[in-house]
């Protein structure tokens, strides 16, 4: 059964969240803060986690961090304010999504299955690629830059795995958006920008001069060859 | 100043201005003054100076005159003969005139030409004088030429009125001769007439120098002044970093003081707003979060409800969506008031993006129609954004005008324009204007009775817009049906994909601003 862990200080959101996604058949862990959920998290197994970013001592940037650094279990961060800085600094701490209080249920669920479905995503595609010193290895999920293996989050694996089955194809942040994320055209492109990112500190020598996942003036982004 | 926001009353003439003509008006009234003055001073001077000299001169050579009279006079020579002789013989330099009885001679001279006429040119008021026995002297133009003229009486004590044929005065044994001596003052004139160009020149001079003073002391004096208008036009710009610099001045130092601490209570007071739009966006997003998880399960179990609590489950979700979407507008417009709002400009293919938001917003496809040069072109904008501008349009002619008829967008100069046209009855004129005031409903849209709308749409698609630099109006169907269309320009120079990466590079457009 699929576990969900909601880190959310407010009570009654806590209890209406819980019941829209139990409702879908998940099982959903509540934990109201920061020191708790790491507790909560490292019982049991947990498919996707939500964490609002607003929380009392130890705030939702920190707890995405510490659980980033023991796994890549898809993340969600919740936010009461649209500030693009609270927002991008979710996604550099190594959120894989965010939704902005007040968030429909459908929407919510919406994400959690495309997460879901990301982890679980086998790519009927060439199983090992090379790009000069960069390897991928798509069925056992490793990615080695000059033979030492990297860690990608799955949205990472995910994003690079897009681009490199259609090597010198720009993508645009739309299209990755959508088989990436599952949005549709209209989601935010600063998801795509900040995970592009976050991809290139990992798998480039130089990450300000990328040779791999270089940047499309206007279009997007395209692995080279 | 023009350009900075100060306009003075038509009728009212600018302080600058009138520092300015104060000091041309005291430069050319002192210049005036101290012209006269010099002007009347030199030529008295010269003048009487001259005259001095002519006197004299004229006496000396009268008295030989009337020696040389007498002498031939008392020998008997004919009078005609003596007077032409004795004038022969003058020292003078200038025209000397002798009137001896009813003979009249006189000596030509360079300065006057060869019409003079003693008995007809010489003035009369100094002619009288003289006939009366008296010195005169007077300064006359003749034939255009400045003279001085001094006539003496000359006096031919023995003469024998009978045999010399001079005049006797009265009936006395005395006889009387007139002795006039001409002098030019051309050289006096003219040196005069180079004074007063001198003098007309340090004049205007001093006057243009007056000009420059008053416009100096002008911008001194108007400097602060200066600068506390920029200071407040950079303050209507809600730019609050504005300060005016302490100044030590006793007259600036309190509007220096008063200003700044005016800029502060408006930024406390903004910041103020700001936050309270911020907090209260805040906690609303809470409730409203648990409200919409818990109409959503209500929703999930609706079938298990009875009839009556359907239909309440049904409007309260509705209703809820409604109330969701007022507070939503209203936070954005809050921000807006705010001044909180920035734009997240990311390129956008335009083709693409407006076909996009056409699907998204209209239940029925819709015909968009796109230049063709753009349908391939990029542009940065803030898709969010553009995407409420859109949406909001589209919903507003579902709403009030029969939905939407048709999406275009056209390149024009500076930009693009993308149009909404809808089926409805058209905007009148008279609602132009305010259409996109907040709350502000058409007529056709003041029935409530099923009106889904917020009264922000148009409100916040004019804010959207002009975020961007651009505008927004409504107007008739170019194509000549009823409806209304709704234009959007943006200010933008489109590249298209194909162009090479410096075309992008000029036209600003990258992924990641």
């Amino acid at each position: 059964m699929t576990r969900i862990l909601t880190v959310e200080d407010d009570e009654r959101i806590r209890a209406s969240v819980k019941l829209a996604l139990e409702g879908e058949g998940w099982a959903v862990e509540e934990s109201e803060n920061g020191e708790r959920a790491m507790e909560v998290f490292n019982r049991a197994p947990t498919d996707v986690v939500l964490i609002d970013i607003m929380l009392p001592g130890v705030d939702g940037f920190e707890v995405c961090r510490s659980i980033r650094k023991v796994s890549d279990v898809p993340i969600i961060m919740v936010t009461a304010r649209d500030d693009t800085h609270d927002i991008v600094a979710g996604l550099e701490a190594g959120a894989d999504d965010y939704l902005t209080k007040p968030f429909a249920p459908k929407e919510l669920s919406a994400r959690i299955r495309a997460l879901l479905r990301r982890t679980r995503a086998a790519e009927p595609a060439l199983s090992h690629l090379r790009f000069g010193d960069l390897e991928i290895h798509q069925d056992e999920g490793v990615v080695t830059v000059s033979g030492v293996e990297v860690h990608l989050t799955r949205t990472e694996f995910k994003l690079l795995c897009e681009l490199a089955n259609n090597p010198s194809r720009v993508f645009s942040r739309e299209v990755l958006l959508e088989r990436v994320w599952g949005y549709g055209y209209f989601g935010d492109g600063r998801l795509v920008d900040v995970h592009i990112r976050r991809l290139r500190t990992k798998v480039e020598q130089d990450p300000a001069n990328p040779r791999h996942v270089v940047t499309v003036r206007g279009l997007g982004y395209k692995l080279q060859i | 100043m023009a350009g900075r926001g100060v306009t003075a009353p038509q009728q009212q003439i600018g302080l600058r201005t009138r520092v300015i003509a104060s000091f041309v008006v005291l430069a050319a009234v002192l210049a005036l003054v101290i012209s006269l003055a010099t002007y009347f001073l030199v030529q008295n001077s010269v003048v009487e100076r001259r005259e001095e000299v002519a006197r004299n001169l004229a006496f000396t050579d009268a008295r030989l005159v009337r020696e040389q009279l007498l002498d031939v006079a008392d020998r008997g020579a004919p009078a005609g003969r003596v007077s032409a002789d004795v004038l022969q013989r003058s020292p003078a330099d200038g025209v000397v005139v002798l009137r001896y009885g009813d003979i009249v001679h006189h000596t030509g001279s360079s300065f006057i030409d060869g019409s003079f006429n003693p008995q007809l040119d010489l003035p009369t008021d100094l002619t009288a004088v003289v006939a009366d026995h008296r010195t005169g002297l007077q300064r006359v133009r003749l034939k255009g030429v400045p003279v001085l003229v001094v006539g003496i009486p000359l006096r031919i004590a023995g003469a024998d009125a009978a045999t010399t044929g001079l005049p006797s005065a009265g009936s006395g044994p005395t006889a009387w001769a007139e002795y006039y001596e001409v002098t030019s003052l051309a050289d006096i004139e003219q040196s005069l007439q180079r004074l007063v160009i001198v003098l007309a020149v340090m004049g205007v001079s001093a006057t243009v120098a007056g000009a420059f003073t008053g416009r100096w002391v002008a911008k001194r004096v108007l400097a602060p002044l200066v600068e506390v208008n920029d200071a407040v036009h950079a303050l209507a710009n809600l730019s609050f970093d504005t300060k005016l610099p302490a100044t030590r001045d006793p007259d600036l130092a309190p509007l220096v003081s008063t200003f700044n601490h005016t800029v502060q209570a408006l930024q406390e007071r903004i910041d103020r707003d700001g936050r309270f739009a911020s907090d209260v966006s805040h906690e609303l997003r809470s409730p409203l979060t648990t409200l919409t998880n818990s109409i959503g399960v209500l929703q999930r179990y609706d079938q298990e409800l009875p009839e009556p609590a359907q239909q309440a489950v049904a409007l309260l979700g509705e209703e809820f969506e409604r109330f969701q979407q007022l507070i939503g507008d209203l936070l954005e417009i809050s921000r807006f008031d705010a001044g909180a709002q920035r734009l997240q400009r990311s390129p956008l293919v335009i083709g693409e993006f407006v076909r996009h938001a056409a699907r998204l917003t209209c239940p029925d496809a819709v015909p968009v129609r796109i230049d063709a040069d753009l349908e391939e072109a990029v542009i940065m904008a803030d898709k969010r954004r553009l995407v409420q501008v859109l949406s909001n349009l589209a919903v507003n002619a579902q709403k009030y005008a029969g939905g939407v008829a048709e999406f275009t967008v056209r390149r024009v100069e500076g930009g693009l324009e993308l149009a909404v046209l809808d089926r409805g009855p058209g905007v009148p004129a008279s609602d132009r204007s305010h259409i996109f005031d907040r709350f502000a409903r058409g007529a056709t849209a003041g029935n409530r009775g099923n009106d889904q709308g917020t009264g922000l749409g148009l409100a916040l698609v004019s804010e959207h817009v002009h975020l961007h630099g651009g505008s927004v109006r409504v107007e008739d169907r170019p194509d000549g049906s009823s409806g209304a269309c709704f234009v959007v320009f943006l200010p933008a120079n489109p590249v298209s994909i194909y162009d090479t990466e410096e075309d992008f590079e000029a036209a600003g457009i990258g992924p990641d601003q």
